[in-house]
């Protein structure tokens, strides 16, 4: 079907039925929130301090002039950026085990595949935390810059659960 | 003729070899008496003892134990001096705009120190006008450590930088602590400061997102279901 054709679809929302969750999803839904609120019982201090080290390379190889402050504080054009948990993307990561989890495949498939998809939210939580601190310097306010971007992030990572999963949302209709 | 020297003679002469061949701090007050393995800490007759003897004024001398140079021991003369360090937490929150920064002092004592500790503070390293900090609190020394709680604060017309803060001490004798005075640094930023990652507002885009996405998904549903 075109987009033209779609758009002008009709659409009737009495003939909608809206199936029935399935029983594994909200399972899968309550583990998220679980893993994520133990995430944020540790500081992870190392990682917020890689983290800013890696943002504090990246602004510096683009010209930006930075210094390190505290481990998780750094000075980029004379301004202050201080990593947060939330900045590091570990509850992103740690949220996303109970969705990836595939309970046909062995523990060790699962924590290789896993490792490798940690490995790449890393790298998109890194690349979108640059994206945001240039943006900043270009005049973007902070909350445009940082967070709507952060949405978007956050969606994007959903869309590639999303992608991967092995679970279904709706029951059988 | 020849002399027989007589029984309290004997003994005096044998009196006067054992002080002969005796170390002569084995003779003193002895405060701590601990054989110690040769090379160990002890290296040699007449060396100090390392490490010295901690928080008395007193420090150890190695001697050899009786006639054995194999035997080392760290013997310290008279009664040891009860004394006392400190010690500083780094100061929180290193940074500071307008606000405070709090350190927390710990007296350890020593050899039995008891009594009261006085602090002073100066701050140095930073351009003028600098932040300030107010002298400590006393802190009284019963049988275990004390604290006091060191602060330094900064206003909106305090110059930016990284400064240090000293704190002196002293107690009711005015003796100052074995460790001597101790030093934390802090900076001063009127930068505002910014929080990075994801916050309400990054929450909010996301469920915006995902609330589109969701209707989007139930539409294509419906219009596959109905052919």
């Amino acid at each position: 079907m075109s987009a033209q054709s779609l758009l002008h679809a009709k659409l009737d929302l009495a003939d909608i039925r809206l199936p029935r969750l399935s029983r594994e999803f909200p399972f899968r839904a309550s583990l998220v929130a679980l893993f994520v609120l133990v995430t944020y019982q540790f500081p992870w201090h190392w990682l917020r301090f890689v983290t800013s080290a890696a943002i504090l390379r990246i602004s510096a190889s683009l010209g930006m002039t930075g210094a390190r402050v505290s481990f998780d504080t750094i000075r980029i054009q004379g301004q202050l950026f201080r990593v947060v948990i939330a900045c590091t993307f570990v509850d992103v990561v740690m949220g996303s085990i109970p969705l990836l989890w595939d309970v046909r495949k062995s523990l060790q498939r699962n924590a290789s595949r896993f490792l490798a998809v940690a490995v790449i939210f890393f790298g998109l939580n890194l690349v979108r935390l640059e994206i945001a601190q240039v943006l900043y310097f270009h005049g973007v306010p902070w909350t445009f810059a940082d967070e709507v971007l952060g949405g978007f992030a956050y969606f994007a990572v959903w869309l590639f659960l999303w992608r991967q999963r092995t679970w279904r949302v709706l029951g059988e209709v | 003729m020849k002399q027989t020297p007589t029984r309290p003679a004997l003994a005096f002469l044998a009196l006067g070899a054992v002080f002969a061949v005796s170390s002569p701090t084995a003779l003193g007050q002895s405060c701590s008496f601990k054989p110690l393995e040769q090379g160990r800490v002890c290296t040699k007759p007449g060396a100090r003892c390392s490490p010295p003897t901690v928080g008395s004024g007193n420090v150890g001398t190695c001697t050899t134990e009786g006639m054995r140079a194999e035997a080392l021991s760290c013997e310290c003369q008279g009664s040891p001096t009860p004394s006392y360090n400190i010690t500083l937490s780094p100061l929180t929150p290193t940074y500071i705009d307008k606000d405070v920064a709090t350190s927390t002092i710990t007296v350890i004592p020593f050899n039995g120190f008891t009594g009261k500790v006085d602090f002073t503070c100066t701050v140095s390293g930073a351009a003028h006008p600098a932040p300030s900090c107010q002298n400590p609190a006393s802190a009284t020394v019963t049988n275990s450590a004390a604290t006091s709680l060191l602060t330094v604060s900064a206003s909106t017309s305090t110059a930016e930088g990284t400064f240090t803060v000293t704190v002196n001490a002293v107690d009711g004798h005015g003796r100052p602590p074995d460790n001597g005075a101790q030093s934390s640094t802090g900076s001063v930023s009127h930068v505002r400061w910014i929080l990075m990652g994801g916050g309400r507002i990054a929450f909010l885009t996301f469920v915006a997102l995902l609330a589109l996405w969701s209707v989007w998904l139930l539409w294509r549903h419906a219009r596959d279901a109905s052919g």
